[in-house]
């Protein structure tokens, strides 16, 4: 029998291969690359949405409270090469929450509302403490050469519940920390590559899907016009054995006619209720934007996207803390409670896995007085959702909050996981690269799970 | 990589033999956790060796250490190895930092169980004495005998006779020749990536002999457009950016001179050897002229164009990484092998080890690589750049002593600006948002001023290497890291890789290392597959990305080696391995599947009918421009880089469209913003090494050629060329054939264009004209959406 990876190490261009093979076989399904596909192992999971927090929140400020930190406020301490820095305890409170009593700060009332739903995970770290180094390496597992983007590995190894849209869909990504390599397949088929939808920093409002056609007069022309290519296309078909590349060619102007049809009312929020709207925060202009993008996700997801990103940027808060810090958690609060009451309530939290993570944390040390600096040793990600434990804390950092010190959890491990969660060996998703099989996790990563439930 | 390719990866894996499983199951499973929790205190390579215990070599993990065996083949239960693992005895638990997971200890009892196949070679504590296994790719190229075919009717060259010898052991026929009208069109979209004008398809369908073929190859193989086709593919190997990529990508605004070099290299014929020689050591060869001299140190560029981190802290890390970018591209673009790997460990596949990588890579260490690029907020490793005669293009427009003297005054006011916040708060002039803003506006300014001489002149300026003054020797790092460096390797060459190697003496030992490169029997044998692979849809080794051990291995080995060393004799020229090959009847046959053919050799292994492929990116983007008449042919002097000065490589996000009408080689190649029209169709990736691209159907692509305002543009420009001809529609649509297609028209093809350009204006309705202006456009637009365009003939 054909083993998974010996069916997924079909390598570029292949489809058409498998295409024909399918056609000989009577099998209509594994004609399309992106057909849902047998996981390894029973997934917990079917479907990812990663809320990104492109700068490095503050831990300390928000999921990882540090009474010891608070006390020694202000006191000097030399650790590596913070010489003379001075201790900044958060000037933010930090509330139980839940019956689990999660310990959330005070700048995140909604999302508190759903700890019981949080995996917290403390014990988090990464390679370096540079933005672009520690994006990239969050986005596709190394900073060092090239790879493919997580939803494209996970595109690859789970195919799409629905081949009439996009199988990846990264919202707002910014053009910088690596651009487009963040969503993009790398070595990987292109079919496997994130589809962008607006841009960082501008309005969700006016995003757009490269490509679709405006305007119902050319819609309404587009399927006669079709219809001229498809025959001129069969009239090109020599006759014997169908031809693959021609074959593979109609069957993506189909697909991409379907998508065409489905993709502009799946990004229509118009006809969603005023409550709901208001219950991601879309009414609050300080809210607005990302609410757009949690409900774009949901509605994505719902339609059967596998994985889905957004993203926030403006959490690298080297100056004034108290303020940006509060700003920048007014814009996404709502939303992800949003989100998060919405998948609930319509049974997708199940198996849907949310995700929440900047690339590193900051700083227990003060940067100007009242910032705080880049740190990758230690940092707090969430997750709630499919196969993940609820009002759970795993790990955690020195009582200042610099390092992980337990349940420590390096990005390898997170991707070994979340992998782990959607039914996949992270050993076993491999596809053979310049002389050798590559993999997400490179040769390294283990899936923790102390956090599955 | 390609249908056959896929086939075969499919096929080996099913069909794996034993061995192959087992060597795979320690590849991918044992290996790894020796690496990674093991060698740093029980490997000879290290220099680290607990208890006198060797796991870096299978000898030395089977001999074991002060304990005795370490892994007893077959028997698991008396292993010490299992033992240490499983953490079962109190004075033997391993690794030390605690236990390893319970599945990955049960692979270890596995892998013993079915008798610890453990592939590595080279003695434990003298690694690289074993003599290297021969393996067929760097064994000296011996030209084969001609076969002599049972058919002596078919063939028409020798290689026709290698090719038919192969089909008959096979049991196939090849199918029919290809008509002259698809000939015609495939040799020109091969040869100059463009397809041919509808007058020359009339001309050549008029008289479509031996002849009129054998000029119409000489022809275009001396066409200017030859060049910009064959050194599109070579880039695509050298993975030529105009910028640093990475994560703070800054612009190379003088990488073009390295893309036209290689352009005008195809298009003058340039031996094999010295297209190496000159890309790894031109400047440090000898030059008769200024020019001659200016274009051997352009061709280092190559060395120099890779993606670089430049906010990376550590300069030994950098330094390093950038040797190590070199060494990849040097050993994958020119030998196909992927010599990189034994940065951190000793090659899994291939007769490498890190003493012989840390050799290597001291000779790119001891290279001076300029590369440009400006001290900046996150940008820490500013390079000279390679100043040239000034006999060289400008490649930019001069400056006025006006514009000057603003930009300067510009600069000194940020200067002054800068100074007066670092000496009221020196923190701020480095982290506020103002003294951030501050020193990027100050560097672009300088950025600009650094491109012109006080006269408003631009500098002639390239990217390229030169040796340092003092040539470096360089550890070797454990497991690659920096910080880990153990015994430091004298410069030179592999010596088990086959070649004749030589001894460094002074210098980088670059020139030694161009040398034995060029004289490499890889060197040839990967060129001539790619010319193949090029031509024929796939290459002769199907893995055109690796002739090492964890390659594919070819298809037809005497055909290669024919071909190779009929390269070699004439001196390494590409254009006559071409001609060789497009003169052969094999690739002039028809692309029509035989059932017979099919049944038996369903992947084309044997090259019985031509291999249809869709256009690759550029040549899609190009004929499309072509057809319409948009097309500028001129090549463009320079770079249309967004920001074609030092600093930040502004391009538009993901990609964007595109405002050139010049051929696609010269569009700007921005690291992770290439233009959307070249991505979506497998357009090569600038930063990795690609000597074969996908080539994938998606529906993203669809909804492109359905949609995108380019083929709107290009179909509505044959529109207009057609409505303005005065004659009728059946033959309109017989010249929208020609064009499009470079072919008559089917009598069904005029029926179902006609029939929907009648029913378009019916139910358009409004003006006449427009009305028929929007119907042919929009049949245009659907001939251009067809296969008939989309594929290759």
């Amino acid at each position: 029998m054909m083993d998974r990876r010996t069916l997924l190490s079909v390598a570029p261009s292949s489809f058409a291969c498998l295409a024909h093979t399918a056609m000989t076989s009577g099998s209509a399904n594994a004609s399309n690359p992106l057909s849902p596909r047998m996981p390894h192992h029973p997934p917990r999971a079917r479907r990812v949405v990663f809320l990104c927090m492109d700068g490095g929140p503050s831990h300390i400020d928000l999921f990882d409270p540090k009474p010891a930190l608070t006390k020694a406020n202000g006191q000097t301490i030399n650790k590596g090469r913070l010489v003379g820095a001075k201790l900044l305890g958060s000037p933010f409170k930090a509330h139980k929450s839940g019956k689990s009593g999660l310990e959330i700060g005070e700048t995140l009332p909604e999302l508190a509302r759903h700890a019981d739903k949080l995996c917290l995970m403390r014990g988090m770290h990464t390679d370096q403490p540079n933005h672009p180094q520690a994006f990239l390496q969050m986005h596709t597992g190394l900073f060092q050469f090239p790879r493919p983007s997580i939803g494209s590995w996970v595109l690859y190894g789970l195919g799409t519940d629905n081949a009439n849209l996009p199988g990846f869909v990264s919202i707002a990504p910014p053009a910088n920390n690596g651009g487009t390599a963040n969503y993009g397949s790398c070595f990987l088929p292109a079919i496997y590559q994130g589809t962008r939808l607006g841009q960082a920093g501008r309005p969700m409002a006016n995003a757009r899907m490269a490509n679709i056609a405006g305007g119902e007069r050319r819609a309404d022309r587009q399927r006669t016009q079709l219809d001229v290519i498809q025959e001129f296309n069969r009239q090109a078909t020599p006759s014997g054995p169908a031809d693959p590349l021609i074959s593979g060619l109609m069957d993506s102007y189909e697909l991409a006619y379907r998508m065409q049809g489905e993709m502009p009312p799946l990004l229509d929020i118009s006809a969603e209720s005023a409550s709901t709207k208001s219950s991601y925060g879309l009414d609050d202009p300080a809210s607005r934007n990302f609410a757009h993008q949690c409900l774009l996700a949901r509605r994505l997801l719902e339609a059967g996207v596998r994985f889905v990103e957004i993203c926030q940027p403006g959490w690298d808060h080297h100056r004034g803390i108290q303020e940006a810090l509060t700003n920048s958690c007014r814009a996404i609060d709502k939303p992800m409670s949003g989100l998060l009451g919405d998948l609930a309530a319509r049974g997708m939290l199940e198996d849907t896995l949310v995700i929440w993570s900047g690339e590193f944390g900051r700083t227990p040390t003060s940067q100007g007085g009242d910032g705080r600096d880049h740190n990758s040793k230690g940092y707090t990600m969430w997750m709630a959702g499919g196969g993940v434990k609820g009002g759970h804390v795993h790990g955690g950092t020195d009582e200042l909050g610099f390092e992980a010190v337990s349940g420590r959890m390096h990005v390898h491990d997170w991707h070994a996981t979340m992998l782990y969660l959607l039914g996949l060996d992270h050993e076993r998703l491999t596809y053979r690269h310049a002389g050798r099989e590559m993999r997400l996790t490179d040769i390294k990563g283990q899936v923790e799970h102390g956090i599955v439930a | 990589m390609t249908l056959m390719h896929s086939y075969i990866v499919v096929i080996t894996f099913l069909t794996q033999s034993a061995p192959d499983q087992s060597i795979r199951q320690f590849e991918t499973k044992i290996r790894p956790v020796l690496v990674s929790k093991c060698l740093s205190c029980h490997s000879s390579v290290s220099g680290k060796m607990k208890g006198n215990l060797d796991l870096a070599t299978a000898e030395g993990l089977k001999r074991g250490g002060d304990r005795g065996p370490s892994v007893v083949p077959g028997k698991p239960e008396e292993s010490q190895l299992l033992q240490a693992l499983r953490y079962s005895h109190d004075d033997l638990k391993m690794p030390p930092a605690g236990p390893l997971a319970a599945d990955i200890v049960r692979e270890f009892e596995v892998w013993i169980r079915q008798g610890a196949i453990d592939p590595r070679s080279g003695s434990p504590a003298s690694p690289g004495k074993k003599p290297a296994p021969v393996f067929w790719s760097i064994t000296p190229i011996i030209s084969p005998k001609i076969p002599v075919t049972a058919d002596s009717a078919w063939p028409q060259s020798d290689l026709d006779r290698f090719v038919r010898a192969t089909q008959e052991a096979a049991g196939v026929h090849p199918v029919a020749d290809a008509r002259p009208e698809q000939l015609f069109r495939r040799l020109y979209l091969d040869l100059t990536g463009l397809p041919p004008s509808r007058e020359e398809v009339v001309a050549f369908l008029k008289d479509p002999s031996e002849k009129a073929y054998a000029a119409t190859v000489k022809r275009l193989l001396a066409s200017p457009h030859f060049g910009e086709t064959w050194g599109r593919h070579w880039l695509d190997v050298a993975r030529f950016g105009e910028s640093t990529g990475k994560q703070v990508n800054f612009s190379y605004p003088h990488a073009w001179r390295y893309r036209d070099w290689v352009v005008d290299a195809f298009n003058s014929d340039m031996p094999l050897a010295d297209f190496i020689t000159r890309q790894l050591a031109g400047d440090l060869l000898p030059a008769t002229s200024e020019t001659a001299k200016d274009a051997n140190r352009i061709a280092t560029g190559f060395l120099a164009v890779g993606a670089k981190a430049l906010n990376e802290r550590n300069a030994t890390q950098f330094a390093m990484d950038m040797a190590d970018e070199q060494l990849d591209a040097t050993t994958q673009a020119f030998l196909g092998l992927t010599v990189a790997c034994a940065r951190c460990h000793d090659h899994k596949y291939d007769p490498v080890s890190q003493s012989e990588y840390t050799a290597m890579a001291g000779i790119f260490r001891s290279t001076d690589t300029c590369y440009g690029t400006i001290r900046l907020v996150q940008a820490q490793h500013p390079s000279r750049l390679i100043t040239l005669s000034g006999k060289a293009p400008a490649g930019r427009e001069a400056r006025s002593a006006e514009e000057l003297k603003t930009l300067t005054a510009r600069r000194d006011r940020l200067n002054s600006e800068l100074e007066a916040l670092r000496s009221s708060d020196p923190m701020a002039a480095f982290v506020s948002m103002q003294g951030v803003r501050l020193r990027i506006q100050q560097g672009m300014v300088q950025g600009q001023l650094e491109l012109y001489d006080s006269n408003g002149e631009p500098k002639r300026l390239a990217m390229g290497a030169k040796d340092r003054f003092f040539a470096t020797d360089v550890p070797i790092y454990e497991r690659g890291e920096v910080d880990h460096p153990g015994a430091t390797v004298p410069r030179g060459l592999p010596t088990q890789l086959g070649g004749t190697p030589k001894a460094v003496k002074k210098g980088s030992g670059r020139l030694e290392l161009a040398q034995w490169i060029a004289t490499h029997p890889l060197a040839a044998r990967v060129a001539v597959n790619r010319v193949w692979l090029h031509l024929m849809g796939h290459g002769l080794v199907p893995s055109s990305d690796n002739f090492g051990l964890a390659g594919t291995p070819p298809r037809d080995q005497r055909l290669l080696d024919w071909l190779a060393s009929g390269f070699i004799a004439s001196g390494g020229s590409t254009k006559q391995l071409i001609q060789k090959i497009v003169m052969s009847r094999t690739y002039r046959l028809g692309n029509e599947t035989h059932p017979a053919a099919f049944e038996k050799d369903p992947d084309n292994t044997t090259w019985w009918k031509h291999e249809r492929r869709r256009l690759d990116a550029e040549t899609l983007r190009d004929s499309l421009l072509a057809v319409s008449g948009r097309l500028d042919h001129e090549p463009l002097q320079g770079t249309q880089l967004a920001q074609a000065n030092e600093g930040f490589a502004v391009g538009p996000q993901g990609g964007g469209e595109i405002s050139s009408t010049k051929r696609s080689i010269y569009l700007p190649v921005l690291r992770d913003g290439i233009p959307e029209a070249l991505a979506l169709f497998d357009g090569a990736d600038p930063s990795l090494i690609v000597p074969e691209r996908h080539a994938t159907s998606t529906p993203a692509q669809g909804l492109f050629l359905l949609n995108n305002p380019e083929m709107i543009r290009s179909a509505e420009a044959l529109a207009r060329m057609i409505l303005d001809k005065q004659e009728p529609d059946n033959e309109r649509m017989d010249r929208l054939a020609h064009i499009i297609w470079s072919r008559p028209a089917r009598p069904a093809e005029i029926e179902t264009g006609l029939a929907f350009v009648e029913a378009f204006v019916k139910k358009r309705g409004g003006l006449p004209a427009r009305a028929r202006f929007e119907a042919w456009s929009a049949l245009a637009h659907a001939q251009l959406a067809s296969a008939d365009f989309l594929l290759t003939p």
